[in-house]
């Protein structure tokens, strides 16, 4: 049932990466416009584990992946963003005005092979565990968003509310190290920051001013380039924001003899050899934005596309796709494509576009192989439409 | 485009509703540290004030026992500052709100305490208890003063009560203040002893006081919960006996470890903080365990010995000490020692100022700095010992999350000592663990005794089933370490730097399960 409702919550809240269909309309009439994603994926263990975890179940050692390089970062994650909003045709300088709202949640880690295994194989096959520049976070932002589009530019401002955040991330000399079975030496300085949701429906604990930009360019009939950023600006805390950083060295050894006699003491003394500095100087920060391109060649009924994503301030590989699309009747375009990055490495997707008079509507499945829930290592959908009033 | 939107709300809130019915869980292999320590023979004996005496060759047990200590009750009689007055204020005129009568009473009051001749006192801490009645008609204040009480910050002592009266019938009233630090001079400057010397006057409230020739105030003032600091005076010629029962359990518990002890001592050490002569008779020390005693032999008991005064220069304070010292060659103290008393029971004859008022009233007392006679044990010891335990409970500290499949104890031993050492773990049940080879030999010394090379071993030991539940229950380890001599005639010489070092830890096949 878990997975019936996963399917589903995908295919609403769905990925919808071409934007350039979603401009298809042009006849300056009111339009109702939706372009939706959700993805999951890890570099190294299959979906399936997002879905044990999810619904419970061991995790067996199939479950748990594989390593091919330990110098690499591994890396998890998922982000789900739902845009809805309406283009209003104007009648002075611009072509349309809009108004939109975006919800965007996104998680994610970036961390080494022994942090992985410490936690679900264990410690007794190593000797260290890597800490260095791991990192991890989870947000979730709502946004509203106004704009104007003229000719091949549009630009949006968006005002919005840090439902929550936090973050994680470990110092470049951060490690643990197990000398047998007798001791472990720990080196901990990592920063950590907390945004919390609060009861009040407007002033939330995080505030987000950020702007949207796209432009597009026709070099010839054949050939256009499109790039925009997204969601750049600035993130305004208050002061129930936490942020923190730990700095502790210490050895483990289990309680030698004084220690047991002395464990106020101990407490005491280990407290004490941890320094937690509230590390935040001022209140403001980068918001986490995304810059994308997309170059598109046509040659008959067939279009060539070239496009990356990439998004700042989290543990996102930046994604390379490369798709060829095929226009069958006027009506209906199907696509297929192989990308690179997110928060997985290689996959193969599919893409449905489908036009009826003021309609327009658009399925995109961002890895065929994630039926095989086991063995794939990314799942990704999104639903993308407009509608002509 | 309506369906969508039903669909969209429906499958929202089933999942807000849905949860997850299946625990996560997976298989872990993990391996904890739980004590690496270094043990020494101390550790073993587990008794406080064991130290290495200067060659190195022996430790020795030393502790000092309290066996008398002279209180400000048991040489001093009660101290009673309570007196009466009945003051008679004439009033000529009537005295206007707010207006002090112009009528002062001084009187003097000697209190009698036996020999005791004080002339000065220092109170920490003390309470006036007022009781009085009187025919004024209507509230008043009553103003004592000490002139010869000085309170901490230097100021003269008045005391100001109010007195409720408002009909004028004779009423009763009580009061009570406490008062802090409070030092009187008991001689009216030296001319005279035990004195307290007071004026009273009374003032008006807010009311008029009419005119009376017969006004009259009855007055009983006590000095309560006196908490004496100090005191200067003559202490008097006084006999004091006591007998004293003090506990040594110590020996008890070396007894219990078969340790021998040789070579003891005991001093008995006079210590005089108390600014008077005084002249000691110890009547005698008797040693006892269970129904047996003995009594200390000792040229000492039953001679009187005189103890001079402490000395108070003001910038420095000079105790009078001095101290019997008691051997196997000058008493029968081996033969005590080896019944390894548990208590000793001593009778003391003590005499204050056995040459009078030598000093001219100026015999002091600190009630911090008695008068006290202390016992210094000194106990070599021999180890030739055969068991001595070192028994330890260490925690474990692993996940509420783990199931344990399997578990593995493993323990590495390093033995420094010139004694074998045997090892057992168990379950916070005493369910033992079972070991293979849990016992090491002693350490190789050389022909002059000195360690060249410690003995190695490497145990571990599988938990069962059983054990392994008690463990995740109570995330407790008990090791217990036996010492034994490598035989049973040969002085072994244990250095202060003759260790034994272990490390345990933990190996772990666990499932973790997160409901």
């Amino acid at each position: 049932m878990r997975n019936h409702y996963l399917i589903w919550l995908t295919l609403i809240f769905s990925f919808g990466n071409n934007y350039a269909q979603s401009d298809s309309a042009v006849n300056r009439k009111f339009e109702l416009y939706s372009a939706n994603y959700f993805h999951i994926g890890s570099t190294h263990f299959p979906i399936k584990l997002y879905s044990t975890l999810l619904n419970g179940g061991y995790i067996n050692e199939k479950l748990k992946g594989e390593f091919n390089n330990k110098n690499e970062f591994l890396r998890l994650g998922g982000e789900a963003q739902s845009d809805i909003g309406i283009k209003i045709p104007s009648m002075k300088k611009v072509d349309y005005s809009y108004i939109g709202f975006r919800q965007l949640f996104t998680f994610g880690g970036r961390y080494h092979q022994s942090l992985f295994q410490f936690i679900f194989d264990g410690n007794q096959e190593l000797d260290f565990v890597n800490l260095s520049k791991s990192a991890f976070h989870n947000r979730n932002f709502q946004l509203l968003q106004f704009g104007i589009i003229k000719n091949n530019i549009s630009v949006r401002l968006s005002i919005g509310n840090v439902l929550s955040e936090n973050t994680l991330t470990f110092n470049s000399s951060d490690f643990i190290e197990f000398n047998n079975n007798y001791t472990w030496n720990v080196h901990l300085s990592p920063s950590f920051s907390s945004i919390s949701n609060n009861k009040n429906l407007f002033k939330k604990n995080g505030q987000v001013f950020s702007m949207d930009g796209r432009i597009i360019k026709h070099l010839n009939p054949q050939l256009d380039f499109e790039m925009g950023v997204q969601n750049l600006g600035v993130l305004h805390y208050s002061n129930e924001a936490l942020f923190k950083q730990i700095d502790t060295n210490f050895v483990f050894e289990g309680f030698s003899f004084e220690q047991i006699l002395n464990l106020n003491e101990t407490i005491e003394h280990i407290s004490n050899t941890s320094t937690i500095d509230n590390n935040q100087n001022t209140s403001f920060k980068l918001t986490p934005y995304s810059v994308w391109g997309i170059t598109n060649y046509d040659i008959d009924s067939y279009t060539y596309s070239l496009s990356f994503f990439y998004r700042h301030d989290s543990q996102f590989i930046p994604r390379f796709n490369f798709m060829v699309s095929k226009q069958i009747k006027s009506k209906l375009s199907l696509s297929s494509n192989i990308a690179y990055g997110g928060f997985t490495q290689f996959q193969w997707g599919a893409r449905l576009l489908y036009s009826y008079k003021n309609h327009s509507f658009g399925i995109n499945y961002m890895n065929i192989t994630s039926f095989l829930p086991s063995w794939s290592k990314s799942f990704g959908v999104g639903l993308n439409f407009n509608i002509m009033l | 485009m309506r369906n969508y939107f039903f669909i969209l709300i429906v499958l929202l809130i089933s999942c807000g509703c849905d949860k997850r019915n299946n625990a996560i869980s997976w298989t872990t292999h993990m391996s904890i540290p739980i004590s690496k320590d270094s043990l020494f023979v101390n550790d073993f004996i587990n008794v406080n004030n064991v130290f290495v005496s200067p060659n190195h060759e022996y430790y020795y047990f030393k502790d000092t026992l309290n066996l008398f200590e002279l209180n400000q009750n048991d040489f001093l009689p009660n101290l009673d500052f309570s007196f009466s007055e009945s003051l008679s204020f004439p009033l000529i005129f009537s005295i206007p709100p707010n207006q002090i009568a112009p009528v002062t009473l001084p009187s003097n009051h000697q209190f009698d305490f036996e020999d005791l001749q004080l002339h000065e006192i220092l109170f920490n801490r003390l309470n006036f208890n007022y009781s009085a009645t009187s025919n004024i008609d209507g509230n008043f204040f009553l103003i004592l003063h000490i002139p010869t009480a000085l309170k901490e910050n230097g100021d003269l002592f008045y005391d100001t009560v109010e007195i409720r009266n408002d009909n004028g019938n004779n009423n009763s009233f009580i009061h009570q203040i406490e008062i802090e630090n409070l030092r009187i001079d008991l001689s009216n400057n030296g001319s005279t002893y035990n004195t307290i010397s007071t004026t009273f006057q009374i003032m008006s409230g807010n009311d008029t006081i009419p005119p009376n020739l017969f006004s009259n105030v009855n007055l009983s003032i006590e000095l309560a919960n006196l908490d004496v600091g100090y005191m200067r005076g003559y202490f008097g010629n006084t006999t004091v006996n006591s007998e004293v029962n003090t506990n040594i359990n110590v020996i008890k518990k070396l007894a219990s470890k078969k340790i021998q002890l040789y070579q003891p001592e005991l001093e008995i050490i006079i210590k005089n903080g108390v600014g008077m002569d005084a002249q000691l008779t110890i009547n005698e020390i008797e040693f006892q365990r269970n129904q047996t005693s003995k009594l200390l032999s000792h040229q000492s008991i039953g001679q009187s010995v005189n103890i001079s005064r402490a000395q108070d220069l003001g910038w420095d304070f000079n105790y009078s000490n001095q101290s019997i010292l008691i051997t196997e060659q000058n008493s029968n103290l081996n033969e005590i020692i080896n019944l390894f008393p548990t208590q000793i029971i001593s009778s003391y004859q003590l005499e204050t100022n056995p040459q009078g008022n030598h000093a001219g009233f100026n015999d002091f007392y600190y009630t911090n700095k008695p008068l006290s006679i202390d016992a210094a044990v000194t106990l070599p010891m021999l180890f030739n010992v055969d068991s001595l335990v070192f028994s330890d409970t260490f925690s474990v500290e692993f996940p509420d999350l783990l199931r344990i499949n399997e578990a593995k104890l493993d323990l590495e031993i390093e033995n420094g000592l010139p004694l074998n050492v045997c090892f057992d773990l168990r379950v916070l049940n005493g369910n033992h663990i079972n070991m293979n080879q849990p016992c090491l030999f002693h350490s190789n010394l050389d022909s002059s005794n000195q360690l060249y090379s410690p003995s190695y071993n490497q145990l571990s030991a599988t938990l069962d089933s059983t054990n392994s539940s008690i463990l995740l229950e109570e995330k407790k380890i008990v090791l217990n370490a036996t010492i034994h001599s490598p035989d049973t005639t040969t002085f072994f010489p244990v250095l202060l730097s003759d260790w034994l070092n272990y490390k345990l830890g933990l190996t772990l096949n666990a499932d973790i399960n997160i409901e």
